[in-house]
């Protein structure tokens, strides 16, 4: 009975899920770490940074629009979950993307898709923190 | 990289990372990573296998 009892128990919260979601902003894979889960932690940064670099080395769009087309504004946002890593490609590499490189669609997929799987690592980060997933 | 490895590379990709993010156990992981993979993959090359059948006709002249 107390076995049933532990399988099927919530799991417990662990951390800060504000500290847990800034850093898994801040660093893709970097919130799970810190609440413990070191191999997601590894894999969900790795395919987060893969897809990123992939992104960068076909020279997909990486959108800085803030005011205007709706559709653009959300794109910039969802590039800029990927956290500081995007960051960096802006600001220290001044990377936008090239519009008549061969793989510019492909590449700004690539970069869009990593910075929407970083949004939802932080929800999981939240979720894992919170204790409503373990 | 051609478009095909492209699409298979960016299918690898979100497969593996919903798979994980979603399920727990190897088993289930590797079971929905083929659903989502085949499911992009295939889906792509069913649609590329449509379009053969509307031709997008000649290049508009350039002003």
């Amino acid at each position: 009975m107390s076995g049933q009892a532990a399988e099927t128990a919530a799991p417990t919260p662990v951390g800060n899920p504000y500290l847990a979601i800034t850093l898994a902003w801040l660093l893709p894979g970097a919130g799970h770490l810190y609440l413990g889960r070191r191999p997601r932690a590894l894999v969900f940064g790795g395919l987060v940074l893969t897809a990123l670099a992939i992104g960068w080395s076909l020279e997909g769009r990486l959108p800085w629009v803030f005011s205007g087309p709706p559709l653009a504004v959300l794109a910039t946002l969802g590039c800029l979950g990927s956290g500081a890593p995007v960051l960096l490609l802006r600001f220290a590499v001044g990377y936008g993307g090239e519009i008549a490189a061969a793989g510019f669609e492909y590449g700004s997929a690539f970069i869009l898709t990593a910075g929407l799987m970083n949004l939802l690592l932080m929800l999981d980060a939240w979720d894992i923190s919170t204790g409503r997933k373990d | 990289m051609s478009h095909f490895l492209l699409m298979v590379t960016y299918a690898g990709l979100v497969s593996a990372f919903f798979a994980l993010l979603w399920r727990r156990t190897p088993r289930a992981q590797g079971k929905l990573f083929l659903q989502i993979f085949l499911g992009m993959v295939g889906g792509g090359l069913a649609l590329a296998w449509l379009m053969y059948f509307f031709p997008s006709g000649p290049p508009s002249p350039i002003p």
